[in-house]
């Protein structure tokens, strides 16, 4: 898949899944996997991408004697996904108009 | 790799970022390898299982802004100096090679005087006893040029020796602590 669509499309499913619940790092990666190639490494900025946009906030819970980072959506993050997919509409135009081309 | 090993190798690839910026990282990655590990993986599986480690710096790397200017002056300070300085440190490398070019230039006249004068007053010797009929003078400068081949084969024995070392200790030292600088300089890129 192309990079920079990719990259958008990411961080969409991130913050899809998070809007499903709160999730953590390794859950995120399990979550997405089958949807979506992603790693740990590709995860980590746009996690970071998104909380500088104050999309998700961050906070931390034990668990198993250990701090987890947990991600919590915010009403900016839940606007993203709402333009995303009024957006698609948009898309969907354009796909079509691209096959229709060939 | 263990987890330990991962960690330190990240931090150390991340130094021109700040603190707290590190730490973020690392904890995420700390996170991750546990959470693997509890799932059955060994450290060392759960860190493979990351990819390759430079793809993992430079993704990792990829929304951090390092603040070259203030986190890290080393780097503008050395090229600052170097631009100041390079007025300077040209004229004393020339100088210095100079240096070089002059004590090899004398070195080798000396090796190569000795070398012309011990072969002249062998060549003398030999004749001063056959035309002179003297044996004493002939055997007084053949005694002569024998000292003078000591004293060259002893310049060459040194020069053989310690000639190699000599240029070994000062170029190869110099150029590899010159590269040293400059490859550490490259990484901070």
């Amino acid at each position: 898949m192309d990079t920079q669509l990719k990259k958008g499309l990411l961080d969409i499913c991130v913050l899809a899944e998070l809007n499903c619940q709160d999730s953590y790092g390794y859950q995120i990666i399990k979550d997405l996997s089958p949807i979506i190639e992603i790693s740990e490494s590709t995860l980590y900025p746009i996690l970071k991408r998104l909380e500088e946009r104050e999309c998700l906030k961050t906070y931390s819970l034990e668990h198993d004697g250990r701090l987890r980072r947990y991600y919590q959506i915010t009403h900016i993050g839940k606007e993203k996904i709402e333009e995303f997919c009024q957006e698609w509409n948009t898309i969907s135009d354009i796909i079509n108009f691209i096959r229709g081309a060939k | 790799m263990n987890k330990q090993e991962f960690m330190t190798f990240l931090t150390k690839k991340l130094h021109r970022f700040d603190y707290k910026n590190i730490q973020d990282a690392v904890s995420y990655y700390d996170e991750i390898i546990d959470d693997k590990v509890r799932e059955g993986m060994s450290e060392e599986e759960a860190v493979a299982s990351l990819g390759n480690l430079n793809d993992i710096v430079a993704e990792t790397a990829s929304e951090m802004v390092a603040d070259n200017k203030i986190k890290n002056p080393g780097r503008g300070l050395f090229l600052l100096m170097a631009t100041i300085l390079s007025p300077v440190i040209l004229p004393l490398a020339i100088v210095i090679l100079t240096l070089y070019v002059v004590i090899f230039a004398v070195w080798i006249s000396l090796i190569a005087a000795f070398g012309a004068s011990a072969l002249g007053v062998l060549v003398g010797g030999f004749f001063s006893v056959f035309t002179l009929g003297d044996i004493g003078v002939g055997i007084l400068i053949l005694g002569l040029s024998l000292i003078a081949f000591v004293i060259l084969a002893a310049l060459c024995v040194v020069t053989v020796k310690y000639g190699k070392d000599f240029i070994n200790l000062i170029t190869v030292k110099l150029i590899r602590k010159l590269s040293k600088k400059f490859r550490k300089e490259e990484n901070i890129k």
